[in-house]
């Protein structure tokens, strides 16, 4: 409405804007937030598949072909000498790949004996992935507020940054612990080798589930907030490996009865397959011989507190995970312009 | 003529006690222009299109994007940062697949796709490989490819060579031409508006200096030399000249005789306006926020 | 638009202190004089204008409309502007140019420079033309502020 001399004659009225969404897709498969996501941490998403592979394929070796070797392996030396790293896994076939410096990875203490810390590494894991290039690196770079200003929401950005890896962590934790359970069912005296299988027992379950979905949204939650990659990095680290040590010893709810031993059968069998005490002979064979053991034999009964303490802690992991979430939510706020009120409107 | 954008008592502080970024600022650019908004470092340019793009949320007063709040039309909203943040882990090719996946209803892959071939662009270069240049392309092929009917640039050609920059202006110009798109600028480089730009937003301490169609603002001032009274006249900057002045005026009425009279360049208007912090703001009618003439009329 | 050839390319010099617009309206007019440009032919669009120039697209439509004013172009709505008629009758190939030619060869054979040559077809063209009037050159400020004046003062009343 200033100068006459503006207006464009060659131009129709009104723009055509409600461009026709041309085919942007040539292939099937997820689009959308989803394909981004994907695309965007393809390396984590590579990470994440080779460790679920990995992990999963062990135990599964473990629980079919590998329990005779590994049952082999401990009736030469008993659960205390397999818990010496007595046989340093020299009865296990991949052992022989690694190279001398990694050789302790390759015993079968390392890869099973730990599962307590390997769910902890875990959690850890994707607390620091989290914070780190899933949100606070966006920020850095200015991406996110690049995909802002696409026709996504920063809410519907959020949603997707958390819900895409927390399927992902769900299906690949809970096969993980699925084929632990089967094995601790099947050849539960293998997993153990010999102390603290409440650790372990107590470790694997719901809560491992529960723990790492906290480390997601809890390594979110810091990003927002510190808004830099580092110290988001290092504060939900630290955070998921305080919440892993507390786990199946020493939350505060056990009150007095922290860490009671799951009650176990253990015993050695002679030649002549009388079932008595294990004598400690560790990797002495003429200690072996001297007491005419031929092999090893540990049962598990089963524990009275495992299904309240488990489903306890799920709750308030889940709880935690909630909360994060919540406020993520809510300092997402802080980035966005105020909403006009509805008066304001027209 | 509809708004493309408008603000009512625009105000945004970052921090308590820090000077506002913008204050109490007011203006409305009506819908199809394309205009400059240039200001001296810190006036608050990057501020008000950061608002408009729903990536800061104001302190206070009111900005309308496309008749909705900010944010809430990002889909028709274009949006140029300074820093031109992209993945740098993609492939040109991937980078453009993402721009499809974030604007599902609006995406026009042809377009961003002939926009990126025009710079010569194998499709499969990293991001982080490319040049200023190419860069800037990637991500203005992005945010014209989802047809934006608002189309915001933070200073969008400011490390640019001279050639890239008058390709991607070109490639700017084309798009306006054809679909209309209005266009807010922000830049330094006054030669680079005068060409391009039909209206201008000059910012200062937070507030519209000068805000109106560019020959509207130039016909409205004069530079007159020579002796005798300009009391009647807004003096915006004065300066001797042997035993006359020089002065830019904005006139109320005709500049009485003695004077010789010339019609000053954009960049003399903006220089003018930046020297002189002082000189009373000038936004025409058109470009004046709804609050603001109302407030004149009654 | 595609298969059409353009005809006419226009080059916009920031320095030369003419507006834009007028330069676009005297570079077609240059080109319906030479005979680069007849009628039928025509004019790129704004579009292609601005891509390659990098300019308003406003600007371009200003200069259509001062031609189309003059009546030596058309807007077909939907279809682009086109040349109506040409201008002058001193085509490229017309025996005015060939005499021109003639003369600009004998000038330099005379050893005048080129600041002589055009000094001397200024005198000429003033003579027989009158003063050029029109052009925002330095001389016609004073015109073209008056122009402006009324431009705003009309503009403001519209807004009113």
């Amino acid at each position: 409405m200033s100068a006459p001399s503006l207006e464009k004659p060659e131009k129709p009225e009104k723009p055509v804007k409600q461009a026709k969404p041309t085919v942007r897709r040539t292939l099937p498969g997820p689009d959308g937030l989803v394909w981004t996501m994907l695309r965007l941490h393809r390396t984590a998403l590579w990470v994440w598949t080779g460790y679920a592979v990995i992990s999963l394929g062990l135990l599964l070796w473990l629980w079919g072909p590998g329990a005779s070797a590994a049952q082999k392996a401990f009736d030469t030396f008993g659960y205390a000498g397999a818990q010496e790293n007595g046989w340093e896994g020299k009865s296990f076939p991949f052992s022989a790949w690694l190279p001398e410096f990694l050789s302790p990875l390759g015993s079968f203490d390392t890869i099973f004996y730990e599962p307590a810390s390997l769910t902890r590494l875990l959690a850890i894991g994707i607390a620091v992935f989290a914070a780190g290039p899933l949100i606070a690196r966006e920020l850095e770079l200015g991406t996110a507020g690049w995909a802002w200003t696409q026709s996504v929401t920063p809410a519907r950005w959020l949603v997707a940054k958390l819900t895409v890896p927390a399927l992902l962590i769900t299906v690949c934790t809970g096969l993980l612990v699925i084929v632990y359970r089967l094995v601790w069912n099947a050849h539960g005296h293998l997993l153990i080798a010999g102390i603290g299988p409440r650790s372990f027992y107590f470790n694997i379950g719901p809560a491992t589930v529960a723990n790492a979905l906290f480390a997601l949204a809890f390594g979110v939650l810091a990003a927002l907030v510190l808004r830099r990659a580092l110290p988001a990095l290092a504060v939900s680290g630290v955070v998921a490996y305080l919440v892993g040590a507390l786990r199946g010893n020493s939350w505060p709810f056990q009150g007095r009865y922290q860490q009671p031993e799951i009650p176990v059968h253990s015993k050695a069998i002679t030649s002549g397959g009388a079932e008595i005490r294990d004598p400690g002979c560790y990797l002495d064979k003429a200690c072996l011989a001297r007491h005419d053991v031929t092999g090893f034999t540990r049962q598990y009964l089963p524990s009275q507190d495992y299904w309240p303490r488990q489903l306890t802690e799920t709750g308030i992991l889940l709880g935690l995970t909630a909360l994060c979430v919540v406020a993520a939510f809510l300092v997402l706020r802080r980035y966005q312009p105020k909403k006009t009120t509805k008066g304001a409107r027209g | 003529m509809n708004t493309a954008l408008e603000a009512t008592g625009l105000v945004k502080r970052y921090g308590r006690h820090a000077t506002a970024a913008l204050d109490d600022c007011s203006f409305r650019l009506p819908e199809g222009r394309i205009s400059a908004l240039v200001g001296p470092n810190g006036a608050g340019k990057s501020t008000l299109l950061a608002i408009a793009a729903g990536l800061l949320r104001q302190t206070s007063g009111q900005l309308r994007v496309l008749g909705a709040g900010p944010g809430e039309a990002r889909a028709r909203v274009g949006y140029l940062s300074q820093d031109k943040p992209l993945h740098p882990q993609l492939s040109v090719a991937d980078t453009l697949r993402l721009g499809a996946e974030l604007n599902p209803d609006r995406w026009d892959a042809a377009y961003a796709a002939g926009i990126v071939e025009q710079g010569s662009l194998d499709p499969r270069t990293k991001v982080r490989a490319l040049s200023g240049g190419q860069r800037t392309r990637v991500a203005l092929a992005i945010a014209l490819g989802k047809r934006p009917e608002l189309m915001l640039l933070d200073e969008p050609m400011a490390d640019l060579d001279p050639l890239a920059r008058h390709e991607l202006m070109g490639t700017l110009m084309a798009d306006a031409a054809e679909h209309g798109t209005t266009v807010l600028m922000s830049s330094h480089i006054v030669a680079e508006l005068a060409d391009a730009c039909d209206h201008l937003l000059l910012l200062g301490g937070g507030r519209i200096r000068l805000g109106g169609g560019i020959d509207d603002l130039i016909g409205a001032h004069s530079l007159v030399t020579g002796r005798g009274d300009l009391s009647k006249h807004t003096v915006v900057e004065s300066r001797a000249s042997g035993r006359g002045v020089t002065a830019l005026i904005r006139r109320d009425g005709p500049v009485g005789e003695g004077w010789q009279v010339q019609e000053p360049s954009l960049e003399e208007l903006l220089l003018a306006h930046l020297r002189s912090p002082e000189a009373p703001a000038l936004i025409t009618p058109s470009t004046a926020s709804t609050a603001d003439r109302t407030a004149v009329t009654a | 638009m595609g298969e059409q050839e353009r005809v006419i390319e226009f080059r916009i010099d920031r320095h030369s202190g003419v507006s834009t617009y007028l330069q676009i309206v005297h570079q077609t007019e240059q080109a319906l004089r030479l005979g680069m440009l007849e009628p039928g032919d025509k004019l790129p669009t704004a579009r292609e204008v601005v891509e390659a120039t990098a300019i308003n697209p406003n600007t371009v439509l200003k200069a259509y409309r001062e031609l189309e004013r003059s009546g030596l172009v058309e807007a077909r709505r939907g279809l682009g502007t086109f040349v109506r008629r040409s201008l002058g009758s001193a085509p490229a190939d017309s025996p005015l140019k060939a005499e021109l030619d003639d003369w600009a060869r004998r000038a330099r054979e005379a050893g005048l420079d080129r600041g002589d040559v055009a000094a001397l077809f200024g005198n000429a063209l003033e003579e027989h033309f009158g003063t050029a009037s029109g052009t925002a050159s330095s001389t016609a400020s004073g015109t073209t502020t008056r122009k402006t004046t009324s431009t705003t003062t009309s503009t403001t009343k519209g807004n009113a």
